[in-house]
């Protein structure tokens, strides 16, 4: 199922966050978002998330409108999504924050088999009964990934998800990535780091100043002239 | 150990227990929804008021007040939270708007109160049989003990809620962060109505207990136990639910010693005094480090 998003627009006051922003993020495929501090990357997800409210434009989700709709009913619509500070319930056990994600109907222990699936894909199965808040930042990371997993969703929105993380873990994430692809997931990538970016996704988009600079293959990305310039600046 | 001393444990047990309970209630409301519920006093002396109606004036036992007095709360809390839970939630700031809309509603239930029941004290009349056991010497009302044990049977039902079911953990994962679980798929207006709906419905019933320690009361006896609940839920850490119970006690300790040792009037300046000190050694509270552990 794709996500679209046309004409996006979204402004605090008199900063215009957003601008017309169009994009797309297909079953199966990575769509990187790049952009420096300020771009409008996490207006972007607030947006689709449910978080802010677009002032224009659409957000459509297999061809349903989506956008105003509050975070539990996108979440229920299927858009997953990850923070860049990663939003674990700190006083409730690894297990448990999975187990709060609402039931699709299944029975109790169908319900706790798969949240110890979910945990022994993300290697912390052994850290079932500890609580969140012991988690070091990158298990809290693999912690929501593994929230995702429960949710099945067929969007995922990742933000910074390797920030800070060790390269160990790194690797079960992007394994993790790597699979949600091949079910036909759709996943976009919120990250700083160009090499991630060129790694996992098929497409990129460059946000500067809340519009799209530049968007495409990794490689025309790459050798765009105005992401050059909005990157490293102009040689004089 | 003096008979004086073992009353005064006896009662700062039970009021203990008690404060404990209307500690319960207030921040399983103020820990979901970040509300400060300003007219969670008068829905404990709404319940103070159906204990009266059940039992002087209709001839019941105080016991069927119990059931009663929830079931009437939680339905007027649904109401209350239709006409403005969501709008108080969607507020930016949720905490300002919620203290001057309780603020509100606490006077218009204190109002409603007095128009029906006028300002005199009213008791709750009952006679349960025996009267009293007398233990260790001392004399113990039965009313006391049924006060006691029905908080002792709903506190840990409180806990088994909170910390063994589904929507219990959803509750206090509200506490730690709401936008994690709206995100994964939940509701959480619908689980705040059920906090408040539920937190009122236990006010009403810790009010029918009150009632059977406090038996006099008047329209404008609210405000006592919304400071109380108050001072309780800060001095146990704000969001606890243990520590609702542990700040029931130790203010309860605190007063009723002080009482024995000292007289009435100091009784209720150590217990805000504690207040002070604890939350100067510890802002977060006795266990706010530790918020909604088990």
């Amino acid at each position: 199922m794709s996500l679209q998003i046309s004409n996006l627009s979204k402004s605090y006051g008199r900063i215009r966050a957003l601008s017309d922003v169009s994009l797309a993020v297909h079953p199966g495929a990575a769509l990187g978002i790049m952009g420096v501090n300020g771009a409008g990357k996490s207006t972007l997800l607030n947006c689709i998330c449910g978080f802010a409210t677009p002032d224009a434009g659409a957000i459509e989700l297999g061809g349903r409108g989506l956008g105003g709709q509050r975070p539990d009913l996108v979440s229920r619509a299927g858009i997953g999504r990850t923070f860049q500070v990663p939003r674990s319930f700190r006083s409730l056990t690894v297990l448990e924050n999975l187990l709060v994600v609402p039931s699709r109907g299944e029975s109790p222990g169908v319900r706790l088999d798969r949240a110890h699936h979910a945990l022994e894909k993300v290697r912390l199965a052994t850290l079932a009964d500890n609580y969140a808040g012991e988690l070091s930042g990158g298990q809290q990371k693999l912690l929501e990934l593994a929230r995702i997993l429960i949710l099945e969703p067929k969007v995922v929105l990742f933000d910074e998800p390797l920030a800070g993380m060790h390269s160990d873990l790194c690797r079960v994430f992007l394994d993790e990535v790597d699979e949600m692809l091949s079910r036909s997931v759709a996943v976009m990538l919120v990250c700083h780091d160009p090499g991630i970016l060129y790694r996992l996704a098929r497409d990129i988009v460059v946000l500067h100043e809340g519009r799209v600079l530049s968007s495409g293959s990794p490689a025309a990305v790459r050798n765009d002239p105005a992401v050059i310039e909005a990157y490293l600046g102009v040689q004089h | 150990m003096t008979s004086l001393m073992t009353g005064a444990i006896v009662n700062a047990v039970a009021l203990g227990i008690l404060y404990g309970l209307l500690g319960l209630s207030l921040t399983i409301v103020y820990g979901a929804m970040r509300i400060a519920n300003l007219a969670h006093g008068e829905m404990v002396l709404a319940g103070s008021y159906v204990a009266y109606v059940v039992t002087t004036k209709l001839g019941y036992s105080p016991v069927v007040a119990i059931p009663t007095a929830f079931v009437l709360l939680f339905v007027l809390a649904l109401a209350l939270f239709a006409v403005a839970g969501r709008r108080l939630l969607a507020a930016r700031d949720p905490e300002m708007a919620s203290f001057l809309f309780f603020y509100g509603v606490s006077l218009m239930v204190a109002s409603g109160l007095l128009f029906l029941f006028d300002a005199d004290a009213r008791s709750v009349i009952f006679q349960f049989q025996p009267l009293s056991y007398r233990v260790l010497g001392l004399v113990i009302p039965k009313a006391r003990v049924v006060a006691v044990g029905v908080a002792l049977l709903l506190v840990p039902a409180l806990f088994l809620f909170l910390y063994r079911t589904t929507p219990g953990k959803a509750l206090r994962a509200a506490v730690m962060n709401r936008d994690a679980l709206r995100i994964v798929g939940v509701d959480v207006e619908r689980l705040s109505l059920v906090a408040f709906s539920v937190s009122a419905g236990i006010a009403g019933v810790t009010g029918v207990l009150l009632a059977l320690v406090f038996p006099a009361f008047t329209p404008f006896s609210g405000l006592d136990y919304t400071i109380t609940g108050f001072v309780v839920i800060v001095l146990g850490g704000l969001g606890s639910p243990l520590g609702a119970v542990l700040g029931g006690m130790l203010f309860a300790f605190s007063e009723q010693l002080t009482t024995l040792w000292i007289g009435q009037s100091a009784g209720v300046l150590a217990g805000f005094l504690i207040l002070v000190l604890v939350v100067a050694i510890r802002p977060a509270g006795l266990i706010g480090q530790a918020e909604w552990k088990s």
